[in-house]
């Protein structure tokens, strides 16, 4: 049995219900062998991003395609050293895979007339002449991964991604700086590989866990953020699995209400051993 | 096992010393100190003393390159040589002066070079030292973007780490990087002149592309590049990015960002000169252009770029910055006239205010690219009207569109008009076209 | 077994913060500074029930007046509900440098942003009618390397003749010439006023956008889009009236 359990929840988020529109957000979780995986997306949302909760879907299954088979080498999870290169290969295959993905969808659902009269001009030309296509899928996406060995964390984008320790410290994957209000990075862009960031520590940490920005951006400050994190982990230590996850989606079904009326998705993995204090 | 600040080393085969100030830096094969010998500062390498795989070779070696003397001013060569102590021995050379940065950072985008002008004086003083280290006979045995200076504004380029140059055929035991090697080295041949060629290329393709020629889709296919990927994507089955009949590798939107945008900058003559040493020139050596030949393209990519009134500069050849046959300008967007120019043997340079002649244009002395002959100046009082003022320290003739001959001395303008013909002296026909 | 993550504490609906800088310098005094309390008296019910009827975001405002020196009217920005204009007064000279100061320090996650974790960009909104009279510039370069100022919705409006505003100022400001936007007579700044109150409120509470300055470019789309609305008032007609 794996030393770990996985989660992910959705929630769409409380004015997108209002309006009508569709989550964007997307998040799963899974285990391979003694390892485990877990990714969350946000789409990007507005009309210039029409198909961005494809997009999150894309992302999440790219990134765990990716992850599985990075954890079946033994060799690319240990060493301390060269870890920053295989870590970059890792970010590139996952847009690789994202960007196939996208192009795939799009060769079968060509983009249609109504979704490309909202926009400006200049955008419909450009989109109707096969440019700038995938930012029409355009999203976020946090990925990490624990293995016995060690754990380590992607993210391009807005959203949050920490790791507990066992000493109730936390470590978080690198933002892109400069991010500030609801401006992000994505998936999407032509550089995207220069805003892709990752974190990678050895030794297994008690938990960890993501979010994308609607989690955050509902709580006043860090630490009610970061204690929510904390509840949410212990939770799943102590009560049982299937309970607490639907106790996480009512509650954050609450939470977009009351808070930033975006799209929620929480997703992690937590040590099955002590939980944490 | 480092020294302190005021240790002495003796000079071999001298009474003079050198005293160590402080450390500088390190690497895998030793620590770099700054140094002060006979009352200047300097660099001093002191190599570990299990570093060299080949300590007696090398040796030999570093003491033949000193008495060699640098093939070129650029190459930040060894001075001197210590006495052995310690089980090793260093080498003293002068201080790299802080203005040039890495190639390695330029590669990461942690410095920028702004300017095409920069980009081909750095690409020709490059491709020179390898010619200039060629003609010696020796070759460079560990390339790789970490020996490369650039200073941005300029285009200057400092070369270090020399105390790997050896002559053809020996082998010192290093091994270079692969991703600059010859897939013919990559798989175990011994280098050669023309690994070095294809060394070369790279090296200008890095350095105009900030992107490598063979890292494309193929490349990020697999999650985990181990050392048989390495061997495959640079030895056994490296594939042109833009490898126009095979598009496996194609560089990937958001990984390959720097290949997208910048490819379709430059003129065809330069992209074809790439395309062909990275598809024949793979299995086929003799395709690869020797350092003559790409001195020669670099030449003509000078003649090329005409500075637009915001700043920018841009190649007046460039298809991609054409639209109904004008050239728009990179930086304000703004059109540019498109320029006369003056067809003189196998040269072709824009006539643009500031682009410059040189002596390979202008004289028989065709591998003299950097002594100017000419400068393409406007007329104050009528800025439409161009002219090219003689700097050669000779006169020139010159036949006007309606038959009339004239001659220019030096200092003296000749207007830019079309069907002027020039005889510069024993350069051949010239004429602006 | 009730819900264990009930007792979560510290939820709270994100905010968007709506910026005043108004000049008060002495050449102000009169009908403009009279216009300008007015209109803004007059936006804040819109204001107010913008904020109510957005589910996603609160809406606060926080504003500072210029004139010798400045000076804000609250410690910290006000939720629209709570905001109330105290009619301010003219006099004294134009120290803009002194209000980008200002601003520059209240733009940070330890001042006026610190409301919730990844506020909305806010959107600040210039007032002012005449030259400066201070060391602007290099405060102005200060806020430009505020990664707050950098998203946020700027927009500037010239009150006044042509002569009188130089345009180069708030162009600098805004970043745009199509966020700078002229009033020549009261009620066309109160239109204005509100115009851009309520578009930069609405936009502002957007969802995330990729890259920065493109909330910048809605905003100014959307102005255009509006503005075709209301005519412009023909300068010739009324250049003798509404200002002394």
């Amino acid at each position: 049995m794996n030393s770990f359990l996985h989660f992910h929840v959705t929630v769409p988020g409380a004015s997108h219900i209002r309006k009508g529109a569709a989550c964007q957000d997307f998040s799963k979780s899974v285990c391979f062998g003694d390892a485990c995986a877990a990714a969350v997306a946000d789409g990007h949302g507005d009309i210039r991003y029409f198909r961005s909760g494809t997009g999150s879907r894309f992302a999440v299954e790219a990134a765990l395609k990716a992850l599985r088979e990075f954890v079946s080498r033994e060799e690319s999870c240990c060493p301390p050293d060269g870890m920053d290169e295989k870590l970059n290969q890792l970010k590139k295959n996952m847009i690789l895979n994202w960007n196939r993905k996208v192009a795939r969808h799009l060769s079968v659902h060509p983009f249609t007339p109504d979704e490309l009269a909202p926009l400006s001009e200049n955008r419909r030309a450009n989109l109707t002449r096969g440019k700038w296509v995938e930012s029409a899928y355009g999203t976020t996406l946090i990925a990490a991964a624990v293995t016995p060995a060690s754990w380590f964390g992607v993210q391009i984008g807005d959203g949050d991604c920490c790791a507990f320790r066992s000493d109730g410290t936390c470590a978080s994957v690198p933002k892109e700086p400069g991010l500030a209000g609801n401006v992000t990075t994505s998936l999407c862009e032509p550089d995207a590989i220069e805003k892709f960031h990752h974190f990678f520590e050895a030794g297994v940490p008690a938990s960890v866990v993501m979010s994308t920005d609607g989690v955050r951006n509902s709580f006043l400050s860090r630490e009610h953020y970061r204690k929510f994190l904390r509840k949410i982990v212990s939770a799943f230590s102590a009560e049982p699995y299937r309970a607490t996850k639907t106790n996480l989606r009512d509650f954050m079904a609450e939470m977009t209400e009351k808070g930033s009326g975006d799209d929620l998705s929480v997703a992690g993995m937590v040590s099955r051993g002590e939980p944490p204090a | 096992m480092e020294f302190e600040s005021g240790h002495q080393l003796k000079v071999k085969d001298s009474d003079d010393t050198v005293t160590i100030r402080d450390k500088l830096g390190e690497g895998g094969q030793g620590i770099v100190y700054r140094a002060a010998y006979r009352g200047g500062e300097y660099a001093l390498k002191w190599f570990f003393p299990h570093a060299l795989k080949k300590p007696r070779e090398f040796f030999k070696n570093l003491c033949q390159n000193i008495a060699d003397g640098a093939p070129t001013p650029s190459f930040l060569w060894p001075i001197l040589v210590t006495e052995q102590t310690d089980g090793s021995f260093g080498y003293l050379m002068k201080l790299r002066p802080p203005a040039y940065q890495s190639f390695t950072d330029i590669l990461n985008a942690k410095m920028r070079i702004v300017r095409h002008s920069a980009r081909v004086n750095a690409a020709l003083t490059i491709v020179e030292s390898f010619l200039a280290l060629h003609r010696q006979g020796k070759s460079y045995q560990d390339l790789n973007d970490g020996n490369f200076f650039i200073d941005p504004a300029g285009g200057d380029v400092l070369i270090c780490d020399n105390d790997n140059v050896a002559p053809y055929g020996v082998n010192l035991g290093i091994a270079g990087k692969c991703r600059y090697m010859a897939p013919e080295v990559v798989m175990g041949e011994k280098p050669g002149m023309q690994s070095d060629y294809f060394s070369l290329a790279v090296m200008l393709f890095l350095l105009l592309f900030l992107s490598h020629p063979f890292e494309g889709e193929k490349v990020i296919k697999s999650v985990c590049l181990t050392d048989e990927h390495e061997k495959k994507h640079y030895g056994s089955d490296p594939v042109f990015i833009f490898d126009p009949s095979n598009r496996s590798n194609k560089p990937v939107r958001g990984v390959h960002n720097n290949a997208i945008t910048l490819w379709p900058l430059y003129p065809a003559f330069l992209r074809d000169a790439f395309t062909a040493s990275f598809t024949k020139g793979i299995r086929s050596k003799e395709a690869r252009i020797p350092d003559s030949e790409w001195i020669r393209l670099f030449v003509r990519l000078r003649d090329e770029i005409v500075t637009c009134g915001c700043g920018c500069e841009n190649f007046a050849g460039a298809p991609g910055a054409e639209e109904n046959g004008e050239v728009r300008c990179l930086g304000c967007g703004a059109p540019m006239v498109r320029p006369l120019r003056l067809n003189v043997r196998k040269y072709s340079v824009a006539l643009y205010p500031g682009n410059r002649l040189y002596a390979c244009h202008t004289s028989k002395d065709g591998a003299d690219f950097r002594t100017v002959t000419g400068k393409v100046v406007r007329n104050r009082n009528n800025p439409n009207l161009w002219g090219i003022r003689n700097l050669s320290g000779s006169v020139w003739y010159v036949e006007m569109p309606d038959g009339s001959r004239k001659s220019v001395v030096p200092e003296s303008v000749l207007p830019v008009f079309r069907k002027v013909k020039i005889d510069f002296g024993n350069a051949g026909p010239a004429e602006i076209v | 077994m009730s819900n264990p993550f009930e007792s979560t504490e510290g939820i709270a609906k994100r905010t968007m913060v709506l910026f005043f800088l108004v000049d008060t310098s002495g050449s102000m005094a009169g009908k403009k500074i009279g216009a300008v309390n007015d209109a803004i008296f007059n936006v804040l019910p819109e204001i107010r029930t913008i904020s109510d009827d957005n589910a996603d975001a609160e809406i606060k405002i926080a504003a500072l007046t210029f004139s010798n020196g400045a000076r804000w009217l609250y410690d910290e920005p006000k939720p629209a509900k709570d905001f109330d204009w105290p009619y301010v007064d003219a006099d004294g000279l134009t120290d803009l440098g002194e209000a980008y100061r200002m601003l520059g320090v209240k733009l940070s996650r330890n001042a006026f942003m610190n409301d919730v974790e990844g506020s909305y960009a806010p959107a600040i909104f210039l007032m002012t009618d005449g030259e400066p009279t201070d060391d602007y510039k290099k405060e102005l370069e200060k806020l430009k390397n505020n990664k707050w100022f950098h998203v946020a919705i700027k927009v500037a409006v010239a009150i006044g003749e042509e002569s009188d505003v130089n345009d180069d100022v708030l162009v600098e400001f805004t970043g745009t010439p199509e966020a700078v936007l002229r009033a020549h007579t009261p009620e066309a700044l109160s239109k204005m006023i509100r115009l851009v109150s309520v578009t930069a409120s609405k936009i502002g509470s957007q969802s995330s956008a990729v890259g920065q300055g493109t909330r910048q470019e809605a905003f100014t789309d959307e102005l255009n889009k509006q503005e075709q609305e209301w005519e412009p008032v023909n300068s010739a007609e009324n250049v003798d009236e509404g200002w002394d």
